[in-house]
């Protein structure tokens, strides 16, 4: 399954809105200018992830997750390669780096900074769609990617959504990932929406 | 859940209270009162702000607005949010916390936080 030209342009833009509100209220928060940005969006089924397509490695990262279920169900995630994890809370505090070790400290700071990025972006993309979804707290783990898959979709049929998330702080730049898994046939209910609100705009 | 089944929030260890859609406090568990030196009696009925004034501020209320909208719970860091409900320790230096923020009942607008 591929994403039209039409469905990426719109997914796209539907992410970066919410990260931008994401940046906005970090900005906020740390009196800081940060910028969020999505510079692409792909699509892919699990059995592909799991075969290691597009250099998706098999390094422990630190994720946060956020479990949502309703008219469409699935896994919302942030993730950085555990280093990164790190560095993105010692630019967002300003405190020193002393090592890439997150301890309780960080992996809470680290926690609150997915939580307000899917946030913005569950914000925006629930838009869409009518329904009440319900959200599960979230939560922050290090694996890899392949052991999250297999325990957030044992039938193996899920479409995961992949896009890039750039943290823009100060001179630094950082990268990490935005997962979406959407379970069952959720992908098709999302971007039937979607479809269906760009074909009322046009 | 009605206000008479939040007393099992009194056995918890965890500061907890309850909020409605006007962040007005419905419930304030007997750790919140141990923690802060605030009654319920004296907190019940009023707004979190009228308290706690950093409640105004664009990153509480604009991120509690949208959990009343529908939106995921909410996580206030430690490193950002150390003292969210000012709780002294014996030593005078304020109990560090880490809090929560979700919905306890979609339909009610009735909503929840947790200290600890």
């Amino acid at each position: 399954m591929n994403l039209t030209a039409t469905q990426t342009d719109a997914v796209q833009e539907l992410l970066n809105i919410g990260i931008g509100r994401a940046a906005s209220m970090l900005a906020d928060m740390i009196q800081s200018r940060i910028r969020l940005q999505v510079p692409f969006v792909k699509l892919f089924t699990a059995k592909e992830i799991k075969e290691g397509l597009d250099g998706f490695d098999q390094k422990i990262k630190a994720i946060v997750e956020l479990g949502f279920r309703g008219p469409f169900s699935g896994t919302a995630a942030l993730l950085f390669p555990t280093e990164s994890a790190s560095k993105l809370v010692a630019a967002l505090t300003g405190e020193e780096l002393e090592d890439d070790d997150l301890d309780a400290l960080t992996v809470g700071t680290l926690t609150e900074v997915g939580n307000i990025v899917m946030n913005g972006v569950m914000g925006s993309l629930s838009n869409f769609i009518e329904g009440h979804i319900e959200y599960s707290v979230p939560t922050y783990i290090e694996d890899t990617v392949e052991s999250i898959l297999a325990a957030r979709n044992s039938a193996g049929e899920a479409n995961i959504l992949l896009a890039q998330a750039r943290f823009l702080i100060e001179d630094m730049q950082l990268e990490g990932d935005i997962m979406l898994v959407f379970e069952g046939d959720s992908l098709n209910a999302f971007l039937n929406a979607i479809e269906l609100d760009v074909t009322n705009e046009g | 859940m009605t206000v008479s089944e939040y007393k099992m929030l009194d056995h918890a260890p965890i500061g907890t209270c309850v909020i409605n859609i006007h962040c007005e406090v419905v419930y304030w568990n007997k750790c919140l009162e141990d923690w802060s030196g605030i009654l319920r009696s004296e907190i019940v009925g009023s707004e979190l702000k009228t308290h706690f004034p950093h409640f105004n501020e664009l990153k509480y209320s604009d991120r509690i607005e949208q959990v009343f909208k529908g939106g995921p719970p909410l996580v206030f860091s430690s490193q950002f949010h150390p003292h969210i409900i000012p709780a002294p320790l014996r030593n005078g230096k304020l109990r560090i916390q880490h809090t929560i923020l979700s919905s306890t009942c979609p339909e009610s607008s009735l909503y929840d936080t947790f200290n600890h």
